[in-house]
């Protein structure tokens, strides 16, 4: 069950989910492959089952969560010391920065994973895009950053940076690339946010 | 005479119950232009409340973390794109607005701007020696002063010696900063105190005045009648989940001005009942300084992510050179040393997998420049809503934009070669890589469209408009709301083109101004 805080309106009520399965729609029609009732990403839940990582997510639906972490591990460096996409933390980190941006926003980028998935048969591939292998993956994922279809760059193109945003955003990945860390290594100081996002994701804060 | 009874800053903890809030005057938004306008009428002895939606952070909470700063100053953590989905729109949401995040390069407008909103849009009121003496206090106020050789970190100094080579002029940018100790955090928030953005000046000196700011509250319904607003529905905001609650503040005041920054302050008059009809160019005429980025591998470190952003500034490509025939030669950008941490570095490597770790296993020897074009005036976007109400911007990168982008990249990339860099790739989806100056030319082929360049958006400007009526207009050059007797906008939306130069100082100047409008109307 999602939970309310007192005086606060619940996720749910404040999804537009409405806007999602347009722009799904929309997008359907680039991908002219049958992925028939299988691309029914406006019916998940957002929290019918937990991330790959086993806890709870609160933006993503599981499906989401495993296009994202699929799209990370392709784009994350595998030598040079450099840590994989689940230490990093990427998708947990996608699930939380979602979980605080406007509807629209959050909308916008759980549809586009849900494109992602289904996309492949259109560039060849047969498989969703979780079940591409690495190559496959990062094939297609340059293919849609340089398309000539707008809708497809922005998918592509904004996954993509975000997800290497929080890749390099975090401390596993700093020895590796040699940054030195935040000035005085200072530690981090959590904000109301991320204590929320720990205690309703069952992580400790 | 007696001191003033300090006001104080509220916060979602403190706002647990529905009330009604009266003050002389009500401001919405807490950045440059909500923050400088508030100092000026608290200090003039008005009573002014100041609503931000986002939260109250002090230097207490800081702590230089790439994502939890971002998380607590940036506007929906900066993943707004512009409705093609190729451009990243930074802003503020917090106590202070973007200035608490952003660089302080501190310019004066050019003079040639303000004649052109002079001439071309019938500004008045707004020209250098009408602004001059707000810069004269406000440079004081934020101690701003031209970058010293200290402050210049590498790649501030192979940008300057650079432009020498190639003959382009450039100079110290000038500062607001006091006992900076060269963290590199601008982007994080200042735990220094010594970036002088609005939470360490123009907030405490309104606070100290009288004003009483709300954090944690979002201004959402006016309610009017014959062209006087009365009142402001309002609601707190959740801070933990970051969702608008249900509980209700409501302000009564003489007058309101808008001052949500340049993304929000037209979409809040666009959600007004009726007011989009009754202000057609609601959400036109909008810019917001697009930027193109090249990065570069050097023999050297660089270290691109500590000392100050910009020392160092080129400002001879700042106006668009145009031939005789009126085609388009250069220019149209400022060029600066770009400084990110390697969260938004990484991000904007268009490479992936191994190559990308190469590039980033070589980060301290990753140096790079950055451009923001001056939109042309012909070639400017437009602000709509969201089907959530939030802001969607539509923006055409029309053929002179283009053609700007291009010779940005084409300059970056000559000045980086000239200055010893060993490759080059440009910021976008395409991953261009150049070798060596004889592959500048293949930035000829690039094509320049929307998700191509990653670009970010941090100066927006335009949506509300100034000018002579409703017609070509949303305020007149009081900033007052055409057909409004107390309804005022003083942020960047009231810019008929973007500045030029990075913003600030002409927010702040432009709200010395609108506060000696709200004054006269106050009587
Ligand atoms: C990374 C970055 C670096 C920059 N560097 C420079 C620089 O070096 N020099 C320079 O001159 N400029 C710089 N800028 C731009 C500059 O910071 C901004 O142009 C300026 O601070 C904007 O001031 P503002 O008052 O117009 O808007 P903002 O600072 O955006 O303030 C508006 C405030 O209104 C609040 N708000 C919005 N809607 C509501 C509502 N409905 N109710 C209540 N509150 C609301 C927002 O939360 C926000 O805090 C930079 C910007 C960025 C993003």
């Amino acid at each position: 069950m999602e939970q309310q805080t007192a005086g606060v309106p619940a996720f749910s009520e404040l999804d537009g989910w409405g806007l999602a399965r347009r722009r799904v729609v929309r997008a359907l029609a680039l991908v002219p492959t049958a992925v028939g009732g299988s691309f029914a990403l406006g019916a998940c839940s957002a929290h019918d089952a937990p991330g790959p990582d086993g806890r709870p997510l609160l933006a993503l639906s599981a499906a989401q969560a495993r296009t994202l972490e699929a799209v990370a591990e392709a784009v994350a460096p595998t030598a040079g010391g450099f840590p994989s996409a689940r230490e990093a933390e990427v998708m947990r980190r996608f699930d939380e920065e979602l979980s605080f941006v406007s509807p629209s926003i959050r909308d916008d980028l759980k549809a586009a994973l849900g494109v992602l998935e289904y996309l492949p048969p259109l560039y060849g591939h047969f498989g969703r895009f979780s079940h591409l292998d690495r190559s496959a993956r990062q094939a297609l994922l340059q293919q849609m950053c340089s398309s000539r279809v707008e809708l497809l760059r922005a998918i592509g193109g904004n996954v993509k940076i975000l997800v290497q945003f929080f890749y390099f955003a975090h401390p596993k990945t700093w020895a590796a690339t040699g940054y030195d860390g935040p000035f005085g290594r200072l530690p981090e100081r959590m904000d109301d946010q991320r204590r929320w996002y720990a205690e309703h994701t069952g992580a400790s804060a | 005479m007696s001191a003033p009874t300090p006001g104080r800053i509220y916060q979602w903890t403190d706002l647990t119950q529905m009330q009604t809030i009266r003050a002389e005057v009500c401001v919405i938004g807490s950045g440059c232009g909500g923050a400088t306008l508030a100092r000026q009428l608290a200090m003039a002895g008005h009573d002014v409340v100041v609503l931000e939606r986002g939260g109250y952070y002090p230097e207490s909470t800081f702590d230089q973390s790439e994502l939890g700063m971002n998380a607590k100053l940036s506007a929906d953590r900066s993943m707004r794109a512009s409705a093609d989905g190729g451009t990243l729109l930074l802003s503020g949401n917090n106590v202070g607005g973007a200035s608490v995040h952003y660089w302080a390069d501190s310019y004066r407008t050019p003079d040639d701007r303000l004649q052109l909103w002079a001439d071309r849009y019938g500004v008045t009121g707004h020209d250098a020696a009408a602004l001059a003496p707000a810069w004269d206090e406000i440079t004081a106020t934020l101690n701003v002063h031209p970058a010293t050789e200290e402050y210049h970190n590498r790649m501030n100094q192979l940008l300057r010696a650079g432009a020498e080579q190639l003959g382009w002029e450039g100079h110290p940018v000038p500062q607001a900063r006091k006992g900076c100790v060269k963290s590199g955090h601008c982007m994080q928030g200042c735990m220094y105190r010594a970036k002088q953005s609005q939470l360490v000046t123009h907030i405490p000196q309104a606070v100290a005045h009288g004003a009483r700011v709300y954090a944690d509250v979002e201004a959402r319904e006016l309610v009017w009648e014959g062209g006087k607003v009365k009142a402001l529905h309002a609601r707190v905001v959740h801070r933990p989940s970051n969702r608008v609650s249900d509980i209700a503040l409501t302000i009564e005041a003489k007058a309101f001005v808008l001052a949500a920054g340049g993304y929000y302050s037209a979409p809040f008059l666009m959600r007004q009942d009726g007011l989009q009809s009754q202000l057609p160019m609601l959400g036109k005429q909008f810019g917001m300084n697009p930027t193109a980025m090249v990065h570069g591998l050097y023999d050297e470190d660089i270290v691109l992510w500590r000392n100050i952003p910009a020392a160092f500034g080129v400002e001879h490509f700042r106006l668009a050179k145009f031939d005789e025939a009126g085609a388009y030669v250069e220019g149209g950008y400022l060029l600066m040393a770009n400084q990110i941490q390697p969260g938004l570095l990484g991000s904007m490597m268009p490479v992936m997998g191994d190559e990308l770790g190469q590039w980033m296993s070589q980060l301290p020897r990753i140096g790079g420049t950055i451009a923001w074009i001056d939109d042309p005036a012909d070639e400017l976007g437009e602000l709509r809503l969201a089907k959530d109400g939030t802001p969607k911007v539509h923006y055409p990168y029309g053929p002179l934009t283009q053609a700007i982008l291009r010779d940005t990249i084409k300059k970056q990339a000559q000045l980086q070669f000239a200055v010893g860099a060993r490759k080059l790739m440009v910021a976008g989806a395409d991953a261009l890589q150049l070798n060596s100056p004889a592959d500048i030319d293949k930035i000829d082929q690039l094509e320049i469209r929307a998700g191509g360049l990653f670009m970010a958006a941090p100066h927006p400007a335009g949506g509300c408009v100034m000018g002579r009526s409703a017609k070509d207009s949303v305020t007149d050059s009081s900033h007052r709301v055409h057909g409004f007797d107390n309804l005022f906008v003083a942020d960047s939306s009231v810019f008929p083109t973007p500045v030029s130069v990075d913003p600030s100082f002409t927010i702040m100047a432009f709200s010395y101004v609108a506060a000696e409008h709200v004054r006269q109307h106050l009587g």
